[in-house]
């Protein structure tokens, strides 16, 4: 091996260093010293040192800005390109994380978009966070403690129940409780909520396993979904096995293969399958 | 990408700093040759003329012990230096994806094809850019046309704005060979996580839903010269809803009137009747059909077969 293959230049290594930091997090010019020093065997990075290293990441044109005495990047020359397309569909998923989100799950995502802005080679505003929705924070805490809540509507009805879930669909928010049977609650129905002191256990697998049956030209055309495994029949129908999908969701799509769809389990979902086909006939008259 | 060094203004600057940088962004940008890393120093002004190659060298060299994994240049890369993992690349918590994935699932039953194209590429182009692979496999997955050509749904979608003539070769799920189709292109949706070409079938004179994912081959694409003007009547049905339940309305469905407590009267304009009973079906005993007569007794004789299979 020739000797060049085992050269390296340490300053630039030191530089590369100071700039990997610096993508991390925010930091005063004492914590760099500190972070840039805790792997080596003796202090190298000093307050000139490290200043020597912004000003070189700086020359070519990565930008270090320095706000309230904290070093950060905001944008790489060399990072990846987010056209004016990507930025807003980077703020449509940040305005539904702004609004119908929590305030936890908010903070995660500003952190996610922090990341994106410092490793691409533009600034990613951050949307104006206004009041979260309070609603929401309250049903994530009720279900991390296990508790009931009661659901407060807007026509003074009260439902009592276990909450289970966040969900959308159709551009409409959700509260999935269970009271009797699992209930989807338009968000948009309710003036309140409250947190109940009674804790409760879940009575119920609430990801079901739900398996149907398809046949005829369902059965050759049918794509499986990310979350369905399908099984060939010798008769030519097909057995899917689908996991984690919301039970009104999975029964309105199944309403729509017609009679070349079987539900074959769970019992729970056949009873309510055959129930909804008993309730849309009483809407004619049969 | 960089700013050309003013050699008389480098002081408090490391100017090796400044060559591992500008390397490691040339090679993020694509692989390079020996000498084409040495042409744009030169360019950037940041090596001499008269400087050997061991500098370019022990530059690679500094990068790979910073943990840039960069391949030899040998005749399989055309003597390129190819960078395939970099210090710099984003890294994502599991966290961080989890809300992610939780955002883009409450939009994702909303999207249109141009929305979805433009989270696809966004995915695609953050996922190339992630250090976990895992991740990056995650993120691709949420696109909804992540099984789909793109550029086959961008030039259909051209065709369709200009309500092109397009014969192709079709694989039909259900026959055992494919077809050749002779339509005119009218609109490419996207509904249930799958693309569709709404057309109209020249021969059967009928309109049609294609599964984009089906069309095997292009054989021509011919401008319409008018002769072919066969406007397509959407299928109009009006029923009753009590309430939306979890679907909304969509595009093709506006209110005649009604509220909340009465329920409302909808008008559903669908490309063909077979979208018409999928859409009226997956409303469930929220919605009853008014007209047209024929389609709500349709209606009625399938929920009846339905129920059969349930009253065994």
């Amino acid at each position: 091996m020739s000797k060049v293959s085992q050269k390296k230049n340490l300053s630039s290594i030191q530089v590369i260093k100071t700039l990997q930091i610096l993508l991390q997090d925010d930091y005063s010019m004492n914590d760099l010293v500190k972070k840039l020093n805790a792997d080596e065997p003796f202090p190298i990075f000093n307050n000139s040192v490290i200043s020597k290293y912004i000003n070189t990441c700086r020359y070519i044109g990565i930008s270090i800005p320095k706000v309230n005495n904290r070093y950060f990047v905001s944008s790489l020359p060399f990072g990846f390109k987010l056209d004016d397309i990507d930025i807003n569909t980077i703020k449509t998923l940040q305005f539904i994380v702004s609004n119908k989100m929590t305030k936890k799950n908010n903070s995660i995502f500003d952190k996610f978009i922090t990341k994106l802005s410092r490793h691409s080679k533009r600034n990613i505003t951050t949307i104006n966070q206004e009041e979260y929705i309070y609603s929401f924070e309250l049903f994530e805490k009720a279900i991390a403690k296990k508790v009931k809540i009661r659901l407060l509507f807007k026509n003074q009805d009260k439902l009592d129940c276990i909450p289970l879930r966040i969900s959308q669909e159709k551009n409409k928010t959700f509260f999935e409780v269970f009271n009797k049977r699992v209930r989807m609650i338009d968000t948009n129905r309710l003036a309140g909520i409250q947190i109940l002191s009674e804790n409760y256990i879940e009575p119920f697998n609430i990801n079901q396993v739900a398996i149907f049956k398809l046949k005829g030209n369902l059965a050759k055309r049918y794509q499986a979904r990310d979350n369905e495994t399908v099984e060939l029949n010798s008769d030519g129908t097909i057995t899917v096995t689908n996991t984690d999908e919301n039970k009104e969701v999975l029964l309105s799509r199944l309403m729509r293969y017609e009679d070349l769809c079987e539900i074959i389990s769970p019992k729970t979902y056949r009873d309510e399958f055959l129930q909804m086909l008993v309730d849309t006939l009483k809407n004619y008259g049969k | 990408m960089f700013k050309e060094a003013n050699k008389n203004n480098l002081c408090q600057v490391s100017l090796t700093g400044i060559r591992s940088l500008v390397l490691l962004g040339l090679l993020i940008d694509r692989p390079l040759s020996l000498d084409e890393i040495r042409q744009e120093f030169l360019k950037y002004n940041i090596i001499e003329n008269s400087n050997s190659d061991d500098i370019l060298r022990i530059d690679l060299n500094t990068l790979r012990s910073m943990g840039c994994e960069i391949t030899r240049a040998k005749k399989s890369t055309n003597n390129k230096f190819i960078l395939t993992v970099h210090p710099f690349m984003l890294d994502i918590t599991s966290e961080e994806m989890s809300v992610l994935k939780q955002a883009f699932n409450r939009i994702k039953s909303d999207l249109n094809i141009e929305s979805a194209i433009h989270f696809h590429r966004l995915f695609t182009k953050i996922a190339k850019n992630v250090k976990n692979v895992n991740i990056a496999e995650e993120l691709i997955g949420l696109s909804p046309v992540k099984h789909y050509d793109i550029k086959l749904i961008d030039k259909i979608q051209n065709y369709c704005k200009e309500q092109k003539i397009l014969n192709f070769i079709y694989k039909s799920p259900t026959a055992k060979n494919e077809f050749q189709k002779n339509v005119k292109c009218q609109e490419v949706v996207l509904k249930n996580n799958k693309v569709y070409l709404y057309c109209f079938d020249l021969v059967n004179k009928k309109a049609l839903t294609l599964n984009l994912d089906r069309i095997k081959k292009i054989i021509s694409c011919l401008d319409n010269d008018g002769d072919n003007d066969n406007t397509v009547e959407k299928f109009v049905v009006k029923f009753k809803l009590k309430e939306f339940g979890i679907q909304g309305l969509s595009e093709e469905e506006k209110i005649l009137e009604g509220d909340l407590t009465k329920g409302f009267l909808v008008e559903g304009n669908y490309y063909n009747e077979f979208l018409a009973y999928q859409r009226i079906l997956s409303f469930g005993s929220n919605c009853t059909v008014i007209e047209p007569l024929d389609f709500k007794q349709n209606i009625i004789n399938k929920l009846e077969k339905m129920k059969e299979i349930y009253n065994v």
